[in-house]
């Protein structure tokens, strides 16, 4: 059927798509950008709360950050093996602390990453502390023995001969511990 | 100049880019990054230090004089508590008992028998007002709740106190852990 006069009148029309395209490519990139790919690897965990702790966006931050998860073993998240320390690095339990220890030693990298305000933690070598910070993010049943053994690892081990530590320690002496915030709800 | 043959045919030829299967493509991915979006709960933190002295050169050294020094100590619980566990914390070793803490199930530090982390926070600006330049240190026993740990550092910050650090850690602790052995 051939369309009536009045319509076969009608001039070409052309829609301008150049706007929407700006507009989704926009829309894209946003939500690129904000979603929580980067965190997919933290293990949720019920933080402890306080009121007062310093509330920032993670996002920003976790660039110079280490963060380091410990679970409660009687509450694990899926996947948990018993047999290894309840810490999560890189979105996975290390075999042991002293594994942590390596992956810790190799991300801080305290040759690239130095600390310009401490001294040298051997007199005669050159390396200082890493200037990166450790976040540790616990679950807020379990007992404080496995954060302490996560500061303790991240340290020098009183003791230890000082050129092997000065090799092999993350000398990660900035600590922050994740908490909640004022005005967050215990998650049920 | 004037381009001419094959030049001239490609200038004069129509050209237009077809922008629908880009547009196919991102509204794909528009709708996958909708789908899959989550925002990330923003996270409070506290910071901390490693205690000064626990260098390479002086490991295991006491904390100086200035030093404040917190313990949480793991107490017993009474009979027919409703708390899971009871901290007492005070100050120095041998302590100073400050008072008690229990942790209740559901996650609130209550203070028992007055409210004894609430009173921390203006002994602790006492403190601060008497030595501007006082470090807090605080040691905690393995089994102390970390939840209990995070309240008392709370307080801490909430004196504005902004030095602290983690101590009281027994020699061979480390030693321990990285040979496998469960922190206590």
């Amino acid at each position: 059927m051939r369309p009536p006069k009045s319509l076969a009148r009608l001039p070409d029309v052309e829609l301008d798509l150049t706007p929407m395209i700006d507009c989704v490519f926009q829309l894209v990139i946003f939500f690129a950008l904000v979603n929580e790919f980067s965190s997919a690897d933290l293990k949720k965990v019920v933080l402890p709360a306080a009121p007062r702790s310093v509330k920032e966006s993670p996002q920003v931050e976790d660039a110079e950050h280490l963060v380091v998860t410990v679970v409660d073993p009687a509450s694990p998240p899926p996947g948990f093996d018993p047999a290894r320390p309840p810490v999560y690095y890189r979105g996975a339990q290390p075999r042991d602390m002293r594994a942590l220890r390596a992956l810790l030693r190799a991300d801080a990298d305290p040759l690239r990453f130095p600390d310009e305000t401490r001294p040298p933690v051997v007199a005669a070598s050159n390396v200082r502390p890493s200037r990166r910070t450790l976040r540790i993010r616990a679950d807020r049943r379990l007992a404080f023995g496995w954060v302490q053994a996560v500061i303790a690892v991240a340290g020098p081990i009183p003791g230890a001969p000082a050129e092997s530590e000065s090799l092999e320690c993350p000398l990660l002496y900035k600590i922050e511990i994740a908490a909640r915030p004022r005005g967050e709800e215990v998650p049920r | 100049m004037r381009p001419g043959g094959n030049l001239k045919r490609l200038f004069d030829a129509d050209a237009s880019v077809p922008v629908t299967s880009l547009i196919d493509i991102t509204f794909l991915l528009l709708v996958f990054f909708l789908l899959t979006m989550k925002f990330r709960d923003p996270e409070g933190r506290l910071a901390a230090l490693l205690p000064p002295e626990r260098g390479l050169a002086r490991g295991g050294a006491p904390a100086v004089d200035e030093d404040l020094v917190l313990v949480l100590a793991s107490a017993d619980v009474p009979p027919g508590a409703v708390a899971a566990s009871r901290v007492r914390f005070g100050r120095g070793r041998p302590s100073e008992t400050l008072g008690t803490l229990a942790v209740g199930d559901d996650d609130a530090v209550v203070s028992d028998p007055a409210d004894a982390l609430v009173s921390l926070v203006p002994w602790l600006e006492g403190v601060r007002r008497r030595a501007p330049s006082v470090r807090v240190r605080l040691d905690a026993d393995a089994s102390v709740p970390h939840a209990v740990v995070v309240a008392v550092l709370d307080a801490v910050a909430a004196a504005g106190i902004p030095d602290v650090a983690f101590g009281g850690v027994r020699r061979g602790f480390a030693a321990e852990v990285l040979s496998g052995g469960t922190p206590k």
